[in-house]
């Protein structure tokens, strides 16, 4: 399967956009004013969307309170992405 | 011509002929049957006739009717003619003082079938119904089955509609409506019977062909509840006004338990329209639109419309992680397009 990890940082929170990517080589983009995709996603922190091949939302996992140390929600976000791979 | 008839006495096979003249010297010479060309429906006759073909009488005549030659059993002067059936061959033999003689051969006919009565239903049809006949008093003397020919019939003019109904479009209010009926048998057709009249009354309008645009819509469109004006509205050309209501999952909108809540608006038919502010992915929205002709309202025409989940707005931020990939450049789900991504919202902290 062919899946990319990005992150999206949130407006105000730029200061701490360094030390998030330290050492990490996943894209990580920066929301802007002109382009509020928290906004216009109406996303909540620390969800995880996850998109098909045609940028469909198959699932939305939120990681506050199912941390992925926790092999069920590590298998669950799993599934999203294995999901999102079999349309 | 002045007919003789030979009837029956007590059962046997000797017959007296009222008016006879008495006994000796029969003028007999030949007999006959009547009709000559008979049909499955005729009763058979024997006629005594003279040397002139002139029927007279006779006494102590025995009488043999004959079917395809056989004797049939039947003795009287009459014979029924449910005895009888289409291409057989009757003949009789009657012997008269010691002498007999044999008619020539009738051969059966067919019968034409007949009905007795054409009705139309309903008594009193609109324009926008099927009108449909009753037919009541087939008889076919030979058996053969039902088969009838319709000739439908407006104003005095042929429909060209030769079924047992006529459907709605080939007549309109005021037109005044008649059906002739032929029954038939593979042979030959009966007499026509013609229906009374009956007048055409106001037919409703058409259900309206409806549909919903965008046909795949997203939570970001109006929904526009649309008329296809290139259908026919209504049977009898008169002009239509149409009411559009509106459902999301079977519920009205508005909701009428809560006045003052959002509407439709319009775009072209007064609320045909429902604002994508109101819509949500996964709603499913269900416009219904009833013409009216003036007079009464038709039956409804529905469309329905699925907000089904679609690919998420577009955006492009630039990627600040200076050991990504992209570092530097402008990202944007549209590049991520045919395959799997995953995108995580968080705080730089």
């Amino acid at each position: 399967m062919d899946a990319t990890i990005l992150g999206v940082n949130d407006i105000g929170f730029e200061s701490g956009n360094e030390d998030i990517t330290d050492g990490r080589d996943l894209p990580w983009l920066q929301a802007t004013t002109d382009e509020d995709v928290w906004q216009d996603w109406g996303v909540t922190y620390r969800d995880v969307w996850v998109l098909d091949a045609e940028n469909v939302p198959v699932g939305v996992f939120n990681v506050t309170g199912n941390s992925l140390a926790d092999a069920a929600n590590y298998d669950a976000l799993k599934q999203l992405f294995l999901d999102a791979a079999a349309r | 011509m002045r007919m003789q008839q030979l009837t029956a006495v007590l059962g046997l096979f000797v017959v007296a002929l009222a008016g006879c003249p008495g006994a000796g010297g029969s003028l007999v010479e030949a007999v006959r049957i009547e009709p000559a060309a008979p049909t499955s429906s005729d009763p058979l006759t024997v006629v005594t006739v003279d040397a002139d073909g002139q029927p007279v009488t006779a006494t102590g005549v025995t009488i043999t009717w004959r079917v395809d030659g056989v004797p049939a059993g039947a003795i009287s002067s009459v014979l029924n003619a449910a005895a009888t059936s289409r291409d057989q061959v009757w003949d009789v033999v009657v012997e008269v003082e010691g002498v007999s003689h044999t008619s020539a051969p009738v051969t059966i006919g067919n019968s034409p079938p007949s009905i007795s009565e054409v009705q139309i239903t309903p008594a009193e049809p609109g324009s926008d119904e099927t009108i449909e006949l009753l037919v009541a008093g087939w008889t076919d003397a030979d058996g053969d089955p039902q088969d009838l020919d319709y000739q439908w019939s407006a104003n005095g003019e042929p429909l060209g509609v030769v079924g047992g109904q006529l459907g709605p479009g080939f007549v309109v209010r005021g037109d005044e409506v008649s059906v002739t009926v032929t029954p038939l048998d593979p042979f030959s057709q009966g007499a026509p019977v013609t229906s009374s009249v009956v007048v055409v009354g106001n037919g409703a309008p058409y259900a309206p062909s409806v549909s919903v645009t965008p046909s795949e819509p997203s939570d970001q469109d109006d929904l526009v509840c649309v008329v296809d004006a290139t259908a026919t509205a209504d049977p009898d050309g008169d002009a239509v006004s149409y009411v559009v209501s509106w459902a999301v999952d079977g519920a009205p909108f508005p909701d009428p338990e809560t006045p003052g809540g959002p509407e439709p608006v319009t775009t072209t038919l007064t609320g045909d329209t429902v604002p994508a502010s109101e819509t949500q992915v996964g709603d499913n929205w269900t416009c219904r639109v009833v013409a009216n002709d003036g007079t009464e309202d038709g039956p409804d025409g529905q469309a329905s419309a699925y907000l089904a989940a679609g690919p998420v707005a577009d955006f492009s931020l630039d990627d600040v992680n200076v050991t990504s990939p992209t570092s530097g450049l402008a990202v944007s789900p549209r590049d991520y397009l045919q395959k799997v991504s995953g995108w995580y919202f968080g705080h730089a902290t």
